[in-house]
C-alpha cells in the first residue's frame, strides 16, 4: 500500500513535520541549556530569534502532522478497504496492518497529543514578554523528537506491511471472536450504566468550569472517564440504530458513506473535547491565568458536547419515530 | 467594505501581489502546470476505479470455476439447482464463454444470455474495434470448415472491442464444450456482500476443487493495481516536490534581497504576523486560482473529450475505451491540495518568518 | 507632576568588548514633553535612540518605557510595542519601490484605521511638510532633503505615543525646518513624548523643546 497516493501524502506530510523538528534541534538544545531571558549577552541575542523560528517551524509541523493524521483516518476508514480483500471497514484495514496496528495507533495519537500540548503551552508562554517559560516549550519539543521519529518509522512500516493480495477478516468475524471484558468476568455493565457514568463525569466537569470545584487537575481525570463511558454507550446502545441491526459494536463502520460518515463527527467531537479540556487546563497552570479568557473555550467545549450528544441520539430518535419502538 | 479597518491591509496585499507582474504570472503558470500533471494521473486513477466499480456492480457477486491440474476446466451443470437453494442467492447463471482464435484475431467468445439467443446458427456479432471494422465473416481454428457471418450487434447491447457473441450451440462447438458442462457458474445475491460468507457452504457442494471469486475481491485487486500505478506515476513524475524546493530557494533569495524592506516595515510597527499575513495573502491570491484551474483542467482532460488521448498515452490502450462517469472524488482533491498547495504555502511562509523574525536593528546594520 | 514616559536606570551600553558608549545614565523623561539631546558626532546619541526604540538591549541597567523593560522583551512583544512608536532615523530608510504617499501610509496600514482615516492623516502630513507635489512620485526620484521629510512625515503622521527623531534637520533649509517644528508642536499631546537628537544649532536655539540634554563621555546632563 506504500505506493497508494494517499500513503505518499501521509508520509510526505509526516516527513515534512519531522524535518522541521530536526531542523530546530540545535537551537532547541542550546536554548534549553543556555536560556537567560532578558540578558544582553551575544548568545542570548542570537538565541532569541532562532528559538522563535524553531517554535514557528514546529507550529507548522503540528499543522502538517494533524493533516497527516486526518488523512490516515480517512485512509484507514474509507480508502484502503477498497483495495484489501475482505476488508469492509477500518477494522479490516487495521487487521491488515497486523502486529504494527496497536503500537502505531498509540504512537500517532501520542505524537498528536504532544504536538498539541506544545501548541497550547506555546500560546500561553508566548504571553510572557521576557520569554520566562520558553524552556518548558523547548522541553516539550525535545520530548517529541524521539516519539515523532519512531512514529514516522512505524507509519512507514505499517503502510509497507499491508499486502493487498492477502484476504483479511473484518468486523463481522473479528468482533464475534473478541470477547468483551464485561462478558468474560460477568460484570453486569449495561450501556445505560456507562451513560450514567458519562453524565456524572460531565456534571463534575461543569462544576470545574463554574469554579465550584477549584482543583484544575480534576478535568484531566474526568474527561477520560467521560470519553470511555460515552464511547461504550455509543458502541453498544446507539450504533445498532445507525446500522439497523441488533448488535454490531464496530466503530469503524460508522465512518462509511452509507452511514453518512457519522464516525468522523464522533471522532472529531472526541478530539475537540479532549483538545479543549487540555487547553483550558494548561491555561490554569500559568501564574497570570485569567479565567475570563477561558470563557470562549468553555463555550466551545459545551457546544461540542451538545453536537456530539445530538448526533448520537438522532439515529435512535429517527428509528423510534419511523418504527414506533426501540431496538430490542 | 470600504470603511472596514481590514480594507487598507487587503488593498496593500493586492498591490504587493502584482507589484512585480512577471513574477506573479510565472508563479501562476508554474503552479498550474505542477497541479495539472499529478492531477491528471490521480483523476485518471480515480476515473478508472470508479468506472470499474460501476461496471462490476452489474456483474455477478460470485463466479465459480472448476480448477484442475492444468488450470480451469469446464464445470458440470448438475450442481446448479443446489446452488440456487443457498440462502441469499437470487439467481444462478451457468455461463458459456472462453477465448476463441480466428485467423488474425482472438476473441472473448460469449454464448449465453438473452442477446445470444437472438442470433441464428452461423451468425456472430463482434464488438467494434480498429482491427475488426472491415470483417464480413470469421472462421475459427477449432471449426475450420465453417464460416460465421458477421451481423450487427443486437439492439440494446453494447459490446467491447475483442468480444464476440454467438448462440449457445455455436459457442459449444467453437469452444469444444460438451453438453452438461459450462465454462463457469455465476451467482447473484440479494446482498452482494453476503457472497464472502457462504464460500464454505459452496465448496461443500462440489466433490472437486473450485475457485470462488467475488466481484468485491476483483474490484479490490483492480483498485490495488490501479493505485500502485497511480502512486508510481506520482513518484516518477514528482516535479512538485522539486518545485516546492525551488520555490523555497527562490523565496529565500527574494526575501534576502527584501530583508532591508522587511526591517524597515518592522521598524514602522509591522509585526511578524502582519508580514506573514501579507505573504500568505500573496500566496493564496496567486495559488488558489492556479491550483483550482489546474484541478479543473485535470478533471476536464480526464472526463472531457481528451480522455481517449490520455488513455493511449498513459495506459497504452489502442482500442476504444469506455466513457468515464464523472465522480468528484474528494480524496483526489485532498491529495492534490496536500501534495501541491501545502508545500507551496510552506515554501512561501517559512522564509518570510525567518526574515521577519530577525530584529530590525540587526537587519539594518547588516545592510549598512 | 507628569507621568514618566521613559526612565533610565543606571543604563550602560557597550559594543562587544569596547568601552561603554553609555555609562550608568539615570534619567526620567515625562509624557507631554519634548526633549532635545545634543552631542558631538560619535557621542552615542543614535545608540541611545536605538535603545529607546528597543532595537538594542542595554548591557547593564534598564530602559523602562511606560514602566516596562521593553528592550529586554522577546521579539514578538517588542514588535507589538513598536506600534506605539514613531521613528525617523538619520538615514531615511524608505522603501524605494513605493511612492511618497505609500511610504507615509506604511505604518498606518496595521493600525486598525479605515482607508478614509488613513487618507486624511497622510494628506495632512504631506501638506504640513510641503510634499504635495511629490505625493505620487517614487522615492528614487526625490532629493535627500525631500526623502528626509518623507521619513519625518511617516514617523509623525500616526501620532505615536513615543516619537524619536534622529538628526531631523540635517538636510533641511530654514523654511522646511520651521514647518517641521510647527508640525511637531501640533502633534504634541499630554500622552506623547518627543525625543530629538541633533547637533544643529538652529534646533538648540528654537523654543520648541521643554528640555535640552547634553550627551558626552557616556553621560547625559540636563542643560
Amino acid at each position: 500500500m506504500i505506493l497508494h497516493p494517499l500513503s505518499l501524502c501521509i508520509l510526505l506530510l509526516e516527513a515534512a513535520a519531522l524535518f522541521l523538528l530536526l531542523q530546530s534541534l540545535p537551537a532547541l538544545i542550546q536554548g534549553h541549556l543556555k536560556w537567560d531571558p532578558g540578558s544582553a549577552s551575544v548568545l542570548q541575542l542570537r538565541l532569541e530569534p532562532r528559538i522563535e523560528i524553531a517554535f514557528f517551524r514546529n507550529q507548522l509541523g503540528f499543522g502538517l502532522f494533524a493533516m497527516a493524521y486526518l488523512m490516515w483516518i480517512i485512509g484507514v476508514s474509507n480508502v484502503y478497504s477498497q483495495s484489501i480483500p475482505g476488508a469492509m471497514c477500518g477494522l479490516g484495514v487495521i487487521e491488515a496492518l497486523s502486529r504494527d496496528a496497536l503500537p502505531l495507533v498509540i504512537l500517532k495519537s501520542l505524537c498528536l497529543l504532544i504536538y498539541f500540548l506544545f501548541f497550547c503551552v506555546r500560546l500561553e508562554t508566548g504571553k510572557y514578554p521576557l520569554g520566562t517559560y520558553h524552556k518548558k516549550t523547548m522541553a516539550l519539543l525535545l520530548l517529541l523528537l524521539p516519539i515523532s521519529m519512531v512514529s514516522f518509522w512505524q507509519t512507514f512500516q505499517a503502510l509497507t506491511s499491508i499486502d493487498a493480495s492477502q484476504s483479511v477478516h473484518c468486523c463481522a468475524a473479528l468482533i464475534t471472536q473478541t470477547p468483551s471484558l464485561a462478558g468474560e468476568i460477568h460484570i453486569p455493565f449495561e450501556p445505560w450504566h456507562a451513560k450514567i457514568l458519562a453524565v456524572l463525569a460531565l456534571a463534575l466537569v461543569a462544576l470545574c468550569h463554574l469554579g465550584v470545584i477549584r482543583n484544575s487537575n480534576a478535568q484531566i481525570v474526568l474527561i477520560p472517564i467521560w470519553l470511555f463511558s460515552s464511547h461504550y454507550w455509543l458502541k453498544h446502545q446507539i450504533l445498532p440504530y445507525v446500522y439497523g441491526v441488533l448488535e454490531h459494536p464496530c466503530f469503524w463502520c460508522a465512518f462509511r458513506p452509507q452511514y453518512y460518515s457519522q464516525g468522523f463527527i464522533y471522532l472529531g467531537a472526541y478530539l475537540i473535547i479532549i483538545g479543549l479540556a487540555i487547553r483550558i487546563w494548561i491555561a490554569t497552570k500559568f501564574p497570570e491565568h485569567r479565567p475570563k479568557n477561558n470563557r470562549g473555550l468553555k463555550v466551545c467545549f459545551w457546544v461540542t458536547v451538545f453536537v456530539y450528544e445530538l448526533t448520537a441520539l438522532t439515529p435512535a430518535c429517527l428509528w423510534k419515530l419511523q418504527s414506533g419502538q426501540w431496538i430490542q | 467594505m470600504k470603511d472596514s479597518p481590514k480594507t487598507p491591509f487587503f488593498q496593500w496585499m493586492l498591490r504587493e501581489c502584482f507589484r512585480y507582474p512577471r513574477i506573479a504570472w510565472s508563479t501562476v503558470a508554474c503552479l498550474f502546470i505542477l497541479t495539472l500533471f499529478p492531477g491528471v494521473i490521480l483523476c485518471l486513477t480515480q476515473a478508472l476505479g470508479t468506472t470499474a466499480e460501476q461496471l462490476l456492480a452489474r456483474s455477478p457477486a460470485m463466479v465459480i470455476r472448476k480448477i484442475g491440474p492444468l488450470g480451469w476446466q469446464p464445470i458440470p451443470t448438475e450442481y446448479v439447482d443446489a446452488l440456487g437453494q443457498i440462502p441469499g442467492v437470487n439467481r444462478v447463471e451457468p455461463r458459456i464463454w472462453g477465448l476463441a482464435h480466428a485467423e488474425y484475431n482472438t476473441f472473448t467468445l460469449i454464448g449465453f444470455g438473452p442477446s445470444a439467443q437472438t442470433l441464428k446458427e452461423a451468425q456472430i456479432a463482434i464488438g467494434a474495434g480498429n482491427s475488426t471494422e472491415q470483417l464480413d465473416s470469421l472462421e475459427f481454428k477449432t471449426v475450420p470448415d465453417e464460416s460465421f457471418k458477421v451481423v450487427p450487434t443486437p439492439e440494446g447491447l453494447h459490446m467491447w472491442p475483442g468480444t464476440a457473441l454467438v448462440n449457445e450451440f455455436d459457442a459449444r462447438r467453437i469452444l469444444q464444450l460438451p453438453l452438461g458442462y459450462v465454462s463457469d457458474i455465476a451467482l447473484y445475491f440479494f446482498h452482494p456482500q453476503e457472497a464472502a460468507y457462504v464460500d464454505e457452504e459452496i465448496r461443500a457442494l462440489f466433490p472437486f476443487d473450485v475457485q470462488l471469486e467475488t466481484s468485491q475481491d476483483y474490484a479490490k485487486r483492480y483498485n490495488s493495481s490501479l493505485f500502485k500505478w497511480g502512486g508510481l506515476g506520482l513518484l516518477l513524475g514528482m516535479p512538485m516536490l522539486l518545485a516546492a524546493f525551488f520555490f523555497f530557494i527562490g523565496q529565500r533569495h527574494y526575501l534576502n534581497l527584501e530583508s532591508r524592506n522587511i526591517g524597515i516595515m518592522k521598524l514602522m510597527g509591522w509585526r511578524v504576523k502582519d508580514l506573514l499575513w501579507l505573504q500568505a495573502g500573496r500566496a493564496l491570491l496567486l495559488g488558489i486560482p492556479s491550483v483550482s484551474l489546474g484541478i479543473a483542467t485535470s478533471y476536464f482532460m480526464v472526463y472531457g473529450p481528451g480522455s481517449r488521448i490520455l488513455i493511449r498515452i498513459f495506459m497504452g490502450w489502442s482500442e476504444p475505451t469506455p466513457d468515464f462517469r464523472f465522480a468528484l472524488g474528494l480524496t483526489t482533491i485532498f491529495q492534490l491540495v496536500f501534495l501541491i498547495f501545502i508545500p507551496y504555502l510552506i515554501a512561501y511562509l517559512l522564509p518570510m518568518y525567518r526574515a521577519a523574525s530577525r530584529d530590525p536593528g540587526e537587519i539594518l546594520e547588516k545592510q549598512n | 507632576m507628569k507621568p514618566i514616559g521613559i526612565e533610565l536606570k543606571h543604563l550602560s551600553f557597550a559594543y562587544g568588548n569596547s568601552p561603554n558608549v553609555l555609562d550608568g545614565i539615570s534619567l526620567e523623561l515625562e509624557f507631554g514633553s519634548s526633549y532635545l539631546i545634543r552631542g558631538n558626532t560619535g557621542s552615542g546619541k543614535s545608540t541611545l535612540l536605538q535603545i529607546f526604540c528597543a532595537m538594542k538591549r542595554p548591557t547593564e541597567g534598564d530602559c523602562l518605557l511606560g514602566g516596562q523593560p521593553v528592550s529586554r522583551w522577546t521579539a514578538p512583544h517588542r514588535d507589538r510595542w513598536r506600534g506605539n512608536m514613531g521613528f525617523a532615523p538619520q538615514d531615511p530608510l524608505l522603501l524605494p519601490h513605493l511612492t511618497v504617499a505609500e511610504n507615509i501610509m506604511l505604518p498606518l496600514i496595521t493600525q486598525n484605521l479605515t482607508q478614509p482615516e488613513i487618507d486624511t492623516v497622510v494628506r495632512e502630513a504631506i501638506e504640513e511638510l510641503d510634499l504635495l507635489h511629490l505625493a505620487t512620485q517614487r522615492i528614487s526620484q526625490c532629493s535627500g532633503g525631500e526623502a528626509q521629510r518623507v521619513s519625518l512625515a511617516r514617523a509623525i503622521a500616526k501620532q505615536p505615543t513615543y516619537l524619536f527623531l534622529d538628526e531631523p534637520s540635517s538636510h533641511q533649509d530654514d523654511v522646511h525646518l520651521s514647518q517641521l517644528l510647527s508640525f511637531l508642536d501640533r502633534k504634541k499631546g499630554t500622552k506623547t513624548i518627543q525625543v530629538v537628537t541633533s547637533h544643529d544649532p538652529r534646533l538648540q536655539s528654537s523654543c520648541h523643546f521643554d528640555m535640552q540634554l547634553e550627551l558626552s563621555a557616556g553621560q547625559l546632563e540636563v542643560l
